[in-house]
């Protein structure tokens, strides 16, 4: 993907680069808000990460600059600690994510990969896929293999989320913010145990696991490990 | 500070000008009408006499005049009035022959009464020396002249202006005595105030003032300072309280994280151990972040967040999603869940911090409870209060304990061996003062109940 990052502090920019780079992926840098506007308007981008608090123009009237002019890349807007955690200002200026440094890299990562799949548009399908795991939306039903598992409509919910992010590592804060509307970190294992519930019934006595736990990441709903 | 230099004074000072001005100004205006109705009041003597002689001079003739004009000077009422009669081209026939050398040598109407000031007229009397004169034509033959002394008017000027001057200073000094003791009481006043938070501010605000026996606007400003140094104390308690926190509980997961990958660095290892190596370095950093995150919550909270993030939730609702994100982990650790959803309750509030709030009532309690016991989420309303809060069967908090684990960073020994950063019990209870609410720490014999109090929204 191509993604620009606007970041003030250079050396936060460097490591974002290098692990965004190192990841795959092909990165521009604008180190305050001005030119960063600039490269925003002009360049083609997938995906933008965007600091809150920037010299010569804020991030937040960026990402507002940029919705009026009728570009719609998807931002992430990153904050800094100690000022206040506006999440709410944020996505109404625009933005399409919120992350509160510190952060973890493995983090931004999922979030920016989770964000460039929710840009690309979705087929009018009602139904979701992978390997012979089937979701249909309309119905509310999920087979494997031919087989119907019964889930609880939160289960779903986070089956739901997993099938429309495949491939991608999402962390756990993701899946709480996403599929329980909750933003805050639990201290307990909260999530890992409704994952290990929910992949007690899709992948026990398959041969092919298909929820996967990425270490010191998050999980992954794929078919291969 | 110098008696001078006190805003008290100063007023005083400035009153005092102002009040010498009004009193300057009133004098001047006194001493003016004064001065003209006394002048009038000569021109209306004179004019009188005028009338009475030339009246006299119609009756009985101008010999007769000539010896009432005498007649008249010799009285002591008149003593001060001179007289003179002379004829048309100012031959004088009789009375103070001054006077006819005056009209003489003045421009004077023969149609009308003429006023005329003479100064410095030398006729053997010192005192005399300034005079009003009047003179008239009668029956166009003789010029009958009347004067009158005009030294009392300069008396009076003299005694006015220096009634004046007495005044003036008179008030100047009364003002300003005035005024100076009375800086003096409200500067002894603020002086105590001030020398009270002197010894405040270099106590690290542990004394506070005295206050004053006198129940006025003193009293009441000390109160209010009283009650601003306490907050202050609290405060700086607070903060050092928890940078001797920070200092401690954060110093061991970094010391832990720098020997561990420092033991890794010590010799040449496969690529598996350094990879295990950084990822127990990026998992520690995980639980500092956390730590820092929680802080950052209720700095937050007690900050105040912003209005605009408050929605009007439905407690009930709430607490039905969050024991339906717990009953799980709890059933994992063999615990009973009990939850039974009350009808809606409403209440205005940041559904974000209250969440986390009983999520972290939740995940205490899991923590604490052993295997086998009870945990409920319980949620009822009195006549003003919500009451939402956990119950559990775990060790319980002693009485002394209570007040301790709402501090920040603050753990019970037998937590000690248990994950966590100490300040889950913290947030929830900012949380619950953000919702003008409360965190009650009660027995549940065995085991704690944790109930935030919020108060119902009208």
């Amino acid at each position: 993907m191509h993604i620009l990052v606007i970041e003030d502090d250079i050396e936060a920019a460097s490591y974002v680069i290098k692990g965004l780079t190192e990841s795959g992926h092909l990165v521009h840098h604008a180190a305050d808000g001005k030119d960063g506007l600039g490269q925003a308007l002009t360049g083609d981008y997938d995906i933008m990460i965007i600091d809150r608090m920037l010299p010569e123009r804020d991030g937040l009237s960026i990402v507002s600059a940029l919705r009026a002019a009728n570009i719609n890349t998807p931002v992430l807007i990153l904050s800094a600690l100690g000022e206040v955690d506006d999440r709410v200002e944020g996505l109404k200026a625009g933005g399409d994510d919120y992350l509160t440094k510190p952060y973890a890299f493995s983090e931004l990562l999922a979030r920016i990969e989770a964000l460039s799949r929710r840009h690309t548009p979705e087929q009018a399908s009602n139904k979701l896929k992978l390997a012979d795991l089937e979701m249909d939306l309309m119905k509310h039903k999920v087979k494997r293999g031919g087989e119907i598992i019964n889930l609880q409509p939160r289960e779903f919910r986070l089956l739901e989320y997993l099938l429309r992010h495949t491939g991608q590592v999402v962390s756990r804060t993701m899946l709480l913010e996403q599929v329980w509307d909750y933003n805050f970190d639990p201290q307990t294992n909260v999530i890992d145990v409704h994952i290990s519930r929910l992949r007690t019934k899709i992948d026990r006595g398959r041969d092919i696991p298909l929820l996967h736990t990425i270490r010191g990441a998050g999980y992954s709903l794929r078919e291969t490990a | 500070m110098k008696l001078h230099e006190t805003s008290a004074f100063r007023m005083a000072f400035r009153f005092a000008g102002l009040f010498s001005l009004i009193v300057l100004f009133a004098l001047i205006y006194v001493y003016v009408t004064t001065l003209q109705e006394f002048k009038e009041q000569i021109d209306r003597e004179l004019k009188q006499e005028i009338g009475i002689l030339n009246n006299h001079y119609n009756k009985h003739g101008l010999d007769s005049l000539i010896q009432h004009t005498k007649n008249r000077q010799q009285y002591g009422r008149h003593l001060h009035h001179y007289y003179a009669v002379s004829d048309l081209t100012f031959k004088h026939l009789s009375g103070n022959d001054f006077l006819t050398g005056l009209i003489q040598t003045n421009q004077i109407s023969p149609a009308q009464i003429t006023f005329i000031d003479a100064h410095d007229v030398e006729h053997g009397d010192e005192d005399d020396n300034r005079l009003r004169i009047a003179t008239q034509l009668i029956a166009n033959n003789y010029w009958i002249t009347t004067g009158q002394s005009n030294n009392s008017i300069e008396e009076l000027e003299e005694h006015t202006f220096s009634a004046v001057i007495i005044a003036i200073l008179v008030s100047i000094f009364s003002t300003m005595t005035i005024g100076i003791f009375m800086s003096r009481q409200v500067s002894a006043k603020t002086e105590n105030i001030n020398q009270g938070l002197e010894k405040a501010i270099s106590s690290n605000f542990k004394q506070h003032l005295p206050i004053p026996k006198n129940e006025d606007e003193y009293h009441e400003l000390t109160i209010k300072l009283n009650l601003m140094l306490s907050r202050i104390e609290n405060l700086i308690t607070g903060m050092r309280q928890v940078t001797d926190n920070i200092a401690h509980d954060l110093r061991s997961p970094l010391t832990r994280m720098r020997n561990r990958l420092e033991v890794t660095l010590l010799q040449s290892r496969n690529e598996d151990e350094y990879r295990d190596a950084m990822e127990s370095a990026i998992n520690d950093c995980s639980e500092l972040l956390k730590t820092f995150n929680a802080l950052l919550s209720i700095t937050q909270a007690e900050a105040g967040v912003k209005r605009d993030d408050w929605n009007e939730i439905d407690l009930s609702e709430l607490a039905t999603e969050m024991a339906e994100l717990y009953e799980l982990v709890a059933e994992e650790q063999d615990l009973h869940f009990q939850w039974q959803k009350p009808e809606s309750i409403k209440i205005e509030g940041n559904r974000q911090l209250l969440a986390q709030a009983i999520s972290n009532l939740l995940e205490n309690a899991i923590k604490f409870t052993p295997p086998t016991g009870t945990i409920s989420l319980k949620l009822y309303i009195d006549k003003n209060h919500s009451y939402i809060g956990v119950c559990d069967t775990g060790p319980g908090i002693s009485d002394h304990d209570k007040d301790k684990v709402i501090e920040r960073f603050h753990r019970l020994d037998n937590a000690r061996a248990t994950p966590g950063n100490g300040l889950g019990l913290s947030l929830v209870n900012a949380v619950a003062k953000l919702h003008n609410g409360q965190l009650q720490l009660s027995d549940n014999n065995p085991g704690l109940c944790a109930y935030l109090k919020l108060k119902k929204t009208q």
